[in-house]
């Protein structure tokens, strides 16, 4: 926690309990969040199969959903402890164990218990929540058989983790400048911020993903189901109905099933075994770093400071996989948005304002975390920062441009949609034109709130994963500050009807907005 | 005007009084030493007039610039090197150089020549253009001293400057000090090695829990602890009495290993 935040380093002095208590706090709400997730996912799976499955069909609907439920659970253990699991390589919290006489097997088993001790909150309210509702749901034998099912599939996903962790690290501390680098470190943050987005938003989906694959296998054939019963972690759903419900599913697909888990076990004891031998390397051994072969003259390309600033944000960011994950979220949310705009949308139909109100509004809502990405990225310069004149307001604007240029083109996008769309009023265009002014007013007020709280005024730095108290309070603010201009224009169209006049008061309330922020900013930040 | 100039200087953290009535000036030209064992508030001084840390109470003042109500001026006129090495790890001291210079306006040419020179004079050319994250920590702490340096400050404040360096490093760090006061700067450094306040510093102030036990050149502080001829390491466990201290623990110590 402390690595990942430098500002907290630096002024851990200043005020340690504060830093300890925001240490534990962050711990709470990464519990208290995966708790939340598990619980939702775990009570949906189980009130379909009782209550929504039809009789018949239960039983696939227990093996397709127990699948899913260990699925996600791979996932929320995999992408939510990514960056924190990244950490543990630079901590160096194995240097004293390895000093004293360890054997090496002990070492190593070590090295495997103190990693899996950074999320062990989530690992235990799995391994405790949905094996208790399965128990009471469908019986001891199969709470006990979930129970195995999903240590089986934690081990697996530690593995995982610890291997993409360990890349993901060697990544972020690689200064390799070439193009296909670049792509593969962007490719990866957006990959993995899929990944986080996927494993919270899964829940409201689950259904949906057992619906398919349900009419896929009666639709087409039955057998198919033979297919999902070999692959991870849906042979463990079948094997749990059979338990359950006795050997409903034809006898291939039991028997591909059985053996199917049986290896997965096998292979997560492999995995394990491997696991500390691997964190032993990474964290003891190193990482092989890219190194710059050739010597070049000395030059320097020298320019205003908030150039300066926007450009070293923008090489930070395109070389930390951390930090691409927040940058592009933004571009994220258009991937987000699109299909909320063409819902029930067909050529007969116009898109009605409503629409175009939710679209903007999305965006908007999660644009906070963008901006808090930004202010992210100066956790490793903290040396560079304290000797620098730099005045906090220049610092703030610098992450505010680039915050508005990816906030201007998510909106631009949106134009553009619209502009080859039948709208209910062409005022409709003006939505996302007129939201623009947001752009300033949302990096403002979060980078402004963010900077008055963390930092007492001053330059700080802040971590979306390890801070979600604060990640919260971006959200509220960018969806306050983003929502007030939209809040406008509906309740003027509701009183009046008229497109105009909600349109221009969505533009009053926006420019308002900045100039307020505009007065208000400078009042809150000190040098 | 001297370039530093703290007078009764409070700084607390909670119960922590780490800077208790901290009073002393920084001549121009010279090379000061602040001295104390781990925690005794060096690093909290040298934060506090970098405008870091807000002060409870004093006044702290470089070249008559109060670090509390205008810390961008006071940053203007230093060169600072902190204690931790936290470098942007990502990105090529060329990067980092570059982002600098912009931040603190300087001239291209000015800023070209004076990176081309210091890197030879430091031997570093050959690692201007890798990734921070690549460099050992005395390669570090050449970045860390190119980018103090970058804008000629008149004033460079060092916070633990040789801490971990090869003897090579800290000769060549050393030489750069001396040279900086030579040209009429000046140079405020912490430190808990003795032999290179001794060998480098004109006057030291001892610190101890926040508090200056005692000021000057070597001579005046060998007067001061009555103990003449003696090294500064002795003047120093002296003043702080801590002399007793450590004759104590080295007997316990030695107890110990007998056994």
């Amino acid at each position: 926690m402390l690595e990942a935040n430098p500002s907290n380093l630096s002024r851990i002095k200043e005020k340690p309990e504060r830093v300890v208590n925001q240490i534990k706090r962050s711990a709470s709400w990464n519990a208290i969040l995966t708790g939340f997730v598990i619980i939702m996912i775990g009570f949906l799976m189980v009130a379909s199969v009782l209550f929504l499955g039809i009789p018949g069909e239960r039983e696939l609907n227990f093996a397709i959903s127990l699948g899913i439920f260990l699925g996600l659970g791979f996932v929320i253990i995999f992408f939510v402890n990514l960056t924190s699991a990244a950490g543990f390589f630079n901590a160096g919290a194995m240097l004293l164990p390895s000093t004293l006489p360890f054997s090496r097997p002990d070492l190593e088993g070590l090295m495997t218990l103190v990693f899996v001790r950074i999320f062990v909150a989530p690992y235990v309210l799995l391994l405790t929540i949905f094996p208790l509702i399965t128990s009471l749901a469908f019986g001891i034998v199969t709470g006990i058989f979930v129970l195995g099912a999903l240590v089986t599939t934690l081990i697996l996903s530690l593995g995982a983790l610890i291997r993409a962790a360990g890349w993901f690290h060697q990544k972020s501390q690689s200064g390799d400048e070439s193009a296909f680098s670049v792509i593969i470190r962007v490719g990866a943050g957006i990959g993995m911020t899929l990944g986080i987005v996927m494993a919270y938003g899964a829940m409201n989906f689950v259904p949906y993903i057992v619906e398919f694959i349900i009419f896929v296998s009666t639709a087409f054939n039955p057998e198919v189901l033979s297919i999902f019963a070999l692959i991870f972690p849906f042979s463990f759903g079948f094997v749990g109905a059979m338990l359950t419900y006795g050997l409903v599913f034809s006898l291939p697909t039991n028997t591909i099933a059985i053996a199917a888990s049986i290896i997965y076990v096998f292979l997560s004891l492999r995995s394990y075994r491997s696991s500390g031998r691997i964190l032993r390397s990474l964290a003891l051994g190193g990482v092989p770093m890219a190194v710059a072969s050739t010597i070049r003259p000395i030059d320097l390309h020298i320019s205003s400071s908030i150039p300066a600033l926007i450009r070293k944000d923008i090489r930070v960011a395109t070389r930390s996989l951390g930090s691409i994950m927040l940058l592009v979220f933004p571009f994220l949310m258009i991937f987000v948005i699109l299909p909320t705009l063409f819902i029930g949308y067909t050529e007969s139909t116009v898109i009605r304002s409503f629409s175009v109100l939710m679209v903007v509004g999305y965006a908007t809502m999660f644009a906070g975390l963008s901006i808090m990405g930004l202010l992210g990225l100066d956790t490793q310069g903290a040396s560079v920062y304290e000797g620098l004149p730099l005045q906090t307001r220049q610092v703030l604007n610098s992450k505010i441009t680039i915050f508005a240029i990816s906030y201007a083109a998510t909106l631009l996008i949106v134009f553009v949609l619209l502009l080859s769309s039948r709208l209910i009023s062409p005022f409709l265009l003006f939505i996302p034109l007129f939201q623009l002014p947001c752009g300033y007013s949302i990096g403002g007020a979060v980078g402004g709130v963010i900077y008055r709280i963390r930092g007492g005024g001053r330059v700080t730095s802040v971590n979306l994963v390890g801070d979600q108290a604060v990640s919260f309070m971006a959200l509220i603010v960018s969806a306050i500050v983003g929502f007030l201009p939209l809040i406008g224009y509906s309740v003027i169209l509701l009183q009046t009807g008229s497109h105009l006049l909600s349109i221009l008061s969505q533009l009053s309330i926006s420019l308002l907005e900045m100039v307020l922020l505009l007065i208000g900013i400078p009042r809150v930040l000190r040098d | 005007m001297n370039p530093i100039e703290i007078r009764n200087l409070v700084k607390s953290y909670g119960h922590l009084i780490a800077v208790n009535n901290l009073s002393f000036d920084v001549r121009e030209g010279e090379i000061y030493g602040l001295l104390g064992p781990n925690g005794a508030g060096k690093t909290t001084t040298l934060k506090v007039l970098m405008g870091l840390l807000d002060p409870d109470s004093g006044t702290v003042n470089v070249f008559g610039i109060s670090s509390v109500s205008d810390p961008i001026e006071v940053k203007k006129r230093v060169g600072y090197v902190p204690e931790e090495q936290l470098l942007y790890n990502s990105l090529t001291s060329r990067e980092i150089l570059e982002f600098v210079a912009s931040i603190r306006g300087l001239d291209y040419f000015h800023a070209k020549n004076r990176v081309t020179e210091m890197a030879r004079a430091l031997d570093f050319t050959s690692h201007y253009n890798k990734p921070i994250v690549t460099l050992s920590q005395g390669n570090k702490q050449k970045a860390m001293l190119l980018i103090a340096m970058l804008h000629a400050p008149d004033l460079l404040i060092l916070d633990e400057p040789f801490s971990g360096l090869d003897v090579r490093t800290t000769r060549i760090m050393k030489d750069v000090i001396r040279i900086h006061t030579e040209k009429g700067g000046s140079v405020l450094l912490s430190t808990h090695i003795m032999e290179m306040a001794e060998g480098l510093c004109d006057r030291v102030g001892i610190i101890d829990e926040g508090v200056l036990v005692a000021e000057g050149t070597l001579e005046e502080l060998r007067d001061q602890a009555e103990s003449e001829g003696a090294t500064l390491e002795n003047v120093f466990l002296k003043l702080t009495g801590e002399e007793e201290e450590v004759r104590e623990g080295v007997d316990a110590l030695r107890e110990a290993l007998d056994n």
